[in-house]
């Protein structure tokens, strides 16, 4: 990855590119490297849709190479959703083969004059730039569809839907899995708007050609992978359960914690919880002739996917994540499978967040435009959505506008982002991952459970209630360091029991880049990506007032337990201080 | 309970549709104890669950909905719903895991031991299995066989399709042999409550 890629889409006469060094960028990766180039050439004050925000897509330090789990892609830009700064990442192909072809980062800067869409074509001799308007409006099935049709099937792609084009708050980019199937995304945050604001429909990457990364100690690094892959084979968690019943396995143990949010948040136990539950999702999927165990990239070993198929046994989407089912399922009352999947299809296909959906149906069902648990009403929403109508484009920008424009108070939303599956008056430390996070709430944003490992910011004794903060803290810390690696947060589970594949990982990065890092450089990694996008939010005009839960959160008991949210704000204030 | 009134039902299956009655075990089914006794008593010493197996596989255990991490110090009461599952992903997973390093992320509904209340009087109790536990600890049970809510073991069994029944060798109801029309309409309910289940694979 010695390159980066810079297309102007606002060039007079058309796009432009040009292949850079790496400069003051060497050394960086993944959500290290999108922090970065936005924190050093956003503007924070500017607009999300406008010729000065950019738009960052880049492999992480490990993709490309034969490092197991390695395939994430990370995606950053200033938010429209939030307004802030936004690194989201997804699985797929695109990462390794970005890596491959040599580029650590693609920078889109600028923003076209006219209406026509863009595709660009990579591969290891040229970068070509053309207008495609018959791509203008197509899903992203359809989109993979025709690339596929003119480059072939050895290629990977990166698109948005029509919800990115009408460049609403809630698209997502998708980047395609093994099956050249757009069903990975870049969810959070309103990245498929940027890219749309800059007329970019597709991005074609063919590594035909292009071989491994090579490590500079091969020895060392294929030893470093040999344990690595051991350790997360033997865990319960990487090596039993996500592969047997996915992410969704959790729905049954959230719901039992009484921290499911159910019908927008307004109790945490759903009664339909065992009909959506992974265990029944695997079942289904089994007798239909689907897979319950799938990797989304090459290379990974974990395999938390599967494969949906419809009633007559046809492909119709990825198996559905946890997320998802929550938040089409528990959050809008819905206790069927079938819809929940194809609510996923179409999120897919218009390129939507899931989450974001999930929640502004949910928030359009408070406000009586549907009632909770009707399936056919949210798929209706969703295909409102699709069309661009006006009720559709209110919800495609997520769930804290659909709540202003029909005076719905209860919006789960934090500095514009919908809350994940967890609540957080049940859960109280992930309620301050949301509160705090540079990048709204996010469940993502403090999941590397390496903390007790790493020892972030020194001991933390996690049986008192006070040490919550600090736990966040760390847990957000380890995790913007992760972000930068390429290597899915599963590993985490792993890494969090067993020294030795933490160690491992660390063999990796050391082993490839003839490094010598030890647990206190990935500590200081992370540390400075956060400090990086905190202080982007403050210049955007971010305060403390922005790192709050909604007030209800504080109010409302939340059955069964009946708890509110009571971290203290003076506490909040306390967790970028290091 | 009244023995006499009690309604059984056996089913001798394929091994394919084994798999495919295990979910119902996410709902729960019922167990008797006794009121006052440790989660640890119950699981061990009532239900024969090993403890290594506890110990290494149930990483996480919820009693009425709290997250458990002493199960030596959790007592059960007349109405406990029990859950046991395996170690789960996510941070939130990870959270509620026995003794987990995260375990002040939830401290306002872990599960903590009231006053001590001994009693000897017997108690029924609701047992959830997920996930692994299901897969390794349900076949076992079902043989045995175990007690469920009419109603919920008719919601089952009346949503399970032609292919199913066609994966059952042997249908006994009240020990004696039916064609599998009668259950699949939901009409082997009687007037108990409860009905006695047991799977057998052959």
């Amino acid at each position: 990855m010695e390159f980066i890629l810079r297309i102007d889409v606002g060039a007079k006469g058309g796009p432009t590119w040009r292949k850079e060094p790496l400069g003051g960028y060497a050394g960086n990766g993944g959500r290290g490297m999108t922090s970065l180039i936005v924190s050093k050439e956003v503007p924070p004050l500017c607009h999300p849709l406008g010729a000065r925000n950019k738009l960052v897509i880049a492999p992480g330090l490990l993709s490309g190479t034969s490092a197991s789990m390695s395939g994430r892609i990370s995606i950053g830009c200033k938010s429209p959703l939030t307004n802030g700064i936004k690194e989201s990442n997804s699985g797929g192909q695109p990462g390794q083969m970005l890596a491959r072809l040599g580029y650590a980062a693609i920078i889109i800067e600028g923003k076209p004059e006219g209406h026509d869409l863009y595709k660009i074509v990579i591969n290891k001799d040229e970068v070509k730039i053309d207008i495609d308007n018959s791509l203008k409006m197509l899903g992203n099935y359809d989109v993979v569809d025709k690339m596929k049709n003119e480059y072939g099937d050895k290629i990977s792609t990166i698109s948005i839907g029509p919800a990115g084009e009408m460049k609403m708050s809630a698209a997502s980019i998708a980047c395609t899995d093994m099956e050249l199937r757009p069903t990975r995304h870049a969810g959070r945050g309103g990245t498929g708007a940027v890219m749309g604001s800059k007329g970019v429909k597709v991005i074609v990457l063919d590594d035909t050609g292009k071989s491994m990364r090579t490590p500079k100690d091969p020895e060392k690094f294929k030893e470093a992978n040999k344990i690595f892959v051991k350790g997360l084979k033997k865990h319960p968690v990487t090596g039993e359960a996500l592969p047997t019943y996915g992410t969704n396995v959790l729905t049954n143990i959230i719901n039992e914690s009484g921290g499911f949010p159910t019908n927008n948040f307004k109790s945490g136990k759903f009664s339909g919880a065992s009909k959506i539950s992974g265990e029944s999702e695997v079942e289904l999927q089994t007798k239909r002739g689907g897979l319950a165990t799938h990797g989304c990239h090459r290379g990974c070993v974990i395999q938390c996917s599967g494969i949906y198929n419809d009633k007559q046994g046809n492909f119709l989407t990825k198996q559905p994540e946890y997320e998802t089912v929550w938040a089409h399922g528990a959050n809008c009352g819905i206790d069927d499978l079938d819809t929940i999947a194809m609510l996923d299809r179409l999120d897919d296909d218009f390129g939507l967040d899931t989450i974001e959906m999930g929640a502004a149906i949910a928030v359009a069902m408070e406000a009586g435009l549907a009632k909770f648990g009707d399936g056919e009403a949210a798929i209706n929403f969703i295909k409102e959505v699709g069309k661009g109508t006006p009720l559709g484009r209110i919800l495609g920008n997520g769930a804290a506008i659909t709540a202003k424009a029909y005076g719905v108070e209860r919006a789960p939303v934090v500095k514009g982002q919908a809350m994940p599956a967890y609540d957080p008056r049940a859960i109280k430390g992930i309620g301050v991952t949301y509160a705090t996070s540079t990048m709204g709430a996010d469940h993502t944003s403090g999941y590397a459970i390496a903390t007790n490992i790493l020892k972030v910011g020194g001991d933390v004794d996690p049986l008192k209630t006070e040490g919550q903060v600090d736990l966040s803290r760390n847990l957000q810390i380890a995790t913007a360091a992760i972000d930068s690696t390429g290597m899915c947060l599963f590993i985490a589970f792993a890494v969090l029991d067993q020294p030795e594949t933490f160690q491992a990982l660390i063999d990796l990065l050391n082993a490839f880049y003839g490094l010598t890092l030890t647990a206190d450089d990935v500590t200081a990694l992370g540390k400075s990506i956060l400090k990086m996008e905190r202080k982007f939010n403050t210049d955007a005009g971010f305060t403390a007032k922005h790192d709050r839960l909604p007030e209800y959160f504080y109010t409302e008991a939340f059955p069964p337990h009946n708890v509110t949210f009571d971290i203290k704000d003076e506490d909040l204030d306390q967790l970028y201080n290091w | 309970m009244n023995n006499s009134k009690l309604t059984t039902l056996s089913l001798c299956v394929e091994e394919h549709v084994l798999a495919r009655i295990l979910p119902i075990l996410q709902k729960g089914f019922i167990i008797w104890s006794r009121a006052g006794c440790s989660l640890n008593e119950l699981l061990c010493m009532q239900q024969k669950i090993s403890s290594d197996y506890i110990a290494e596989r149930i990483s996480t255990i919820f009693l009425d909905g709290k997250p458990v991490d002493d199960i030596d110090k959790t007592v059960i009461h007349d109405g406990s719903s029990i859950a046991l599952s395996g170690a789960m992903p996510g941070l939130v997973g990870a959270v509620m895991r026995r003794g987990s390093f995260y375990a002040s992320f939830r401290d306002s509904i872990t599960y903590k031991k009231g006053p001590d209340t001994p009693s000897q009087e017997k108690c029924m109790v609701n047992l959830k299995f997920f996930n692994i536990v299901m897969k390794e600890l349900g076949p076992d049970f079902l043989k045995k066989g175990i007690f469920f809510k009419s109603s919920d073991l008719t919601d089952f069994l009346t949503n399970q399709s032609k292919d199913f029944w066609h994966g059952n060798k042997e249908i006994l109801l009240n020990k004696k042999p039916v064609g599998y029309s009668l259950i699949e309409k939901g009409e082997f309910v009687l007037q108990n409550d409860l009905v006695f289940f047991s799977v057998k694979v052959c």
